[in-house]
Parts: C-alpha cells; sequence; structure tokens
C-alpha cells in the first residue's frame, strides 16, 4: 500500500502527463471500496472473480494470506491506442517501482 | 643493589569480547535499517540485511575462536541461523515468480473484463481513449 500511497501522493505529475493509475487486485468491493477512498486519485479496480489477473497471467498461486491466489506485484505501462509499451514485475514480493521511476517509465514512453 | 628488572608483562589475552559486541550490533542494524527505510517510504530490496547479519555472525564467529564460551557457541550459532534465514528470504521466500504471461510490448493489452470499486465495469477497450495508463497490479489490502 505504500506503493499506492506514492502514486496518490504524485498524482498531479500522472495527470500533467495526462495518464491515469489504474490499481488493481483481488480484492472484493468492499475493500476495493476503501482503498478508492483512500486514494482517490487513482482508479481502483475490484477483480474479485480474477478476470483480469487471469487475462494479464500476473496470478501468484497461492500467495495470499490464506493461500488464495492473488496478484503478483506487476506494472504496465499502457498508451492511448491500448498497446502494451513496457511491464515491470519486482525480483521480490518486498520491493516496487518508486513514484519517480513510474514517472521515469511514463516519460520514456511518451517520447517515443 | 640491583633492581630486578621486571618482566614485561604478557600482553592482556584479548578475549574477543569487542567482537561479539559487534558482531551483535551488525545482526540487528539490518532489521532496524530496513525499519526505518519502510518508514520512509523506500520500497528498494534490502540486500544489506542478509549481508549485515553474514558479517554479523562471522563477528560472533571470530570472538568464539578467540574463547569457547556456552554463550558464545549460542549467540554465534543464532546469528548463523538468522543470517542464513534471511539469505533464504530474500533469495527464494520472497522472490516472485518471472512474468511469462501473454501480455507482451508492443502488442494489445489482453480482452478481459471486471469491475472497478464503484461497481462499474471495466474492460479492455477503456484502455483506449484520450488517457495513456499505468496499471498496477498489488497484492490487497492486507
Amino acid at each position: 500500500m505504500i506503493e499506492l500511497g506514492e502514486l496518490e501522493k504524485n498524482h498531479a505529475e500522472f495527470e500533467k502527463r495526462n495518464v491515469r493509475v489504474v490499481a488493481a487486485s483481488v480484492d472484493e468491493q468492499e475493500m476495493a471500496r476503501q482503498t478508492q477512498q483512500e486514494f482517490p486519485h487513482l482508479v481502483v479496480v475490484s477483480d474479485s472473480e480474477g478476470k483480469l489477473i487471469k487475462a494479464a497471467e500476473v496470478v501468484h498461486p497461492g500467495a495470499g494470506p490464506k493461500g488464495e491466489d492473488i496478484a503478483a506485484p506487476t506494472t504496465f505501462f499502457i498508451d492511448r491506442q491500448g498497446t502494451v509499451r513496457s511491464l515491470f514485475r519486482p525480483r521480490l514480493v518486498v520491493t516496487r517501482l518508486s513514484a519517480k521511476d513510474v514517472l521515469k517509465a511514463v516519460d520514456e514512453m511518451l517520447a517515443d | 643493589m640491583n633492581e630486578s628488572k621486571q618482566p614485561p608483562s604478557p600482553p592482556p589475552r584479548y578475549s574477543g569480547r569487542t567482537f561479539l559486541f559487534l558482531g551483535l550490533l551488525l545482526v540487528i542494524a539490518g532489521p532496524v535499517i530496513y525499519t526505518v527505510q519502510v518508514q520512509n517510504k523506500s520500497l528498494m530490496a534490502p540486500w544489506y540485511v542478509p549481508i549485515l547479519a553474514t558479517l554479523g555472525a562471522l563477528s560472533m564467529g571470530w570472538s568464539l575462536v578467540q574463547r569457547r564460551t556456552i554463550w558464545r557457541w549460542g549467540t554465534a550459532g543464532l546469528a548463523s541461523l538468522f543470517a542464513a534465514f534471511v539469505w533464504l528470504m530474500m533469495l527464494v521466500g520472497m522472490a516472485t515468480p518471472p512474468y511469462q504471461g501473454p501480455v507482451t510490448v508492443g502488442h494489445a493489452f489482453p480482452s478481459f473484463e471486471t469491475r472497478l470499486a464503484s461497481g462499474e465495469a471495466f474492460q479492455q477497450g477503456d484502455l483506449k481513449g484520450d488517457k495513456n495508463t499505468v496499471l498496477v497490479f498489488y497484492r490487497g489490502h492486507w
């Protein structure tokens, strides 16, 4: 959640670049709504049936606190035509891209 | 009167206690620094934790070489177990599986249908439009 907090904090930088940040997890709607309230500038997805994580194949089998399947942390950079321009998967579950890293990747995407 | 020259006192036998405490400090430093790192909202890989734990265990091992006591066996042993555990976590336990999915750079994001927190539908078509998207998958609210 630190990662989402950092992205929310930098929302003005994303808006300047005409980028929306979509945050997706398998949280149920109630939990996702709380997250949305906490981070109003992000677009929070409640992928409770796992359809999105299965389509992107970012499933981390059994990695949830109750042994359920959850999303493995992954970040995709998608342009306005819906084309994927880059993707990032951290090596360890405790590491993430900083907001600065994300903005740098966005700038690289927009430069092309 | 002959002044008998005192033989120089033998150098104090170095007990290695310094290495014991240094080792303890090094082992504890890793988790302490990590706590500070997280409080500063930095999410970089904390490789210093296993490295400091290993140096700490080695330092304690050296103090054991100086003087073998039960305490030193115990603490050096625990420090070594801790260092081994942290290395295992960093290399295996906390590793994410490499991405091998269908999403490829240069191609459209795969077709999908899901919901937003607000309950509205969200699908592949919504990725096209007037904005670029950063799509972040996170592990969940827990």
